[in-house]
């Protein structure tokens, strides 16, 4: 009995070491302490946070929506984020939907406050969005303060109907 | 005093240690998600949460690699034994309480509900590995009363 539980603890304290050697050698390291908002999201979107965010961004891949008011959008975004107020989205929805159609997305509101960013993000998972959809904790004052790319100003491309925005190509 | 054959105790080993490295190896790529499965089951205080999902993946692949080398062997079995029984408890506390939720068990492999098929798979693990030790046990009192 004495054996087995040396072996158990050795394994445990094994398990330690691997465990802070795996996450040095991670490029995004995993933080002990997580923001409460990381747990707040349950609309069945994936909380990332900013390190996430930014390789996201620079991956090119994933459509970035902003789900505060156009007012705060245009004080400052996420550069080539959408604008999608929450309480706007279902009349913006049909200009957005070809935009984000089998797209992963990222969504944002401010700070740690996901409510915004997870409320839209369950009424996108609900219209049968089957793409990732991820919900950025720390929102886009932690962009911001991380010398991000932002950009102010209004939506110049879901202001606009869609075949303008996004013409046929010609061939 | 439990004999269990050779063949069929290499079958159990190299099935428990398959399990957990398959389930480890996910959950070590991707400790936030394996935060959030934690969490799900609404136990542990969110504080102990993110050191959880740093240190359990790579106890289940230490203890599978114990399992399958030889090497710590009944630690590895007590390991993997006590890993599936609380999983088995987490999965019925989450049954009781009426939560639907993603088990968390293969991390980001394979979406799976901690329902009752999850269950049962956690306990047969449980008991595999620990009729393992048990059988490890009475071998080795066994070999000392031949000495």
């Amino acid at each position: 009995m004495r054996r087995i539980l040396g072996e158990l603890v050795l394994l445990a304290l094994l398990a330690v070491a691997a465990a802070l050697a795996a996450n040095l050698l991670r490029a995004n390291r995993f933080s002990l302490r997580l923001p409460k908002g990381f747990y707040e999201v349950s609309s069945g979107a994936r909380p990332v946070l900013l390190p996430r965010a930014r390789a996201l961004f620079e991956a090119g891949e994933t459509v970035f929506i902003d789900a505060r008011s156009a007012a705060s959008y245009e004080e400052g975004q996420i550069q080539g984020a959408f604008s999608v107020p929450f309480d706007r989205w279902r009349e913006i929805y049909p200009s957005l939907s070809p935009w984000i159609e089998n797209q992963p997305i990222l969504i944002y509101a401010s700070g740690s406050e996901v409510s915004a960013a997870d409320d839209l993000a369950g009424a996108l998972i609900g219209k049968g969005h089957h793409a990732p959809v991820f919900v950025l904790i720390g929102g886009v004052e932690e962009w911001r303060e991380a010398g991000l790319p932002v950009r102010t100003g209004p939506d110049s491309v879901l202001s606009m109907p869609v075949d303008e925005a996004w013409p046929e190509v010609e061939w | 005093m439990v004999r269990i054959p050779t063949p069929i105790a290499w079958l159990l080993r190299l099935a428990l240690a398959a399990i957990y490295l398959i389930a480890a190896v996910p959950k070590i790529l991707d400790p936030w998600g394996f935060a959030l499965a934690i969490r799900n089951f609404r136990i542990f205080p969110l504080e102990i949460i993110p050191p959880l999902a740093l240190w359990l993946p790579p106890f289940e692949l230490l203890g599978a690699i114990a399992v399958v080398t030889g090497v710590a062997y009944r630690g590895g079995l007590a390991a993997l034994g006590l890993l599936s029984a609380g999983f088995a408890a987490g999965i019925v506390s989450a049954m009781v309480r009426g939560l639907d939720i993603d088990c968390g068990c293969f991390g980001s492999l394979a979406k799976s509900s901690a329902n009752l098929p999850h269950l049962l798979m956690n306990l047969v693990t449980a008991a595999a590995a620990f009729i393992l030790l048990a059988s490890a046990a009475s071998t080795r009192g066994r070999r000392r009363l031949l000495h």
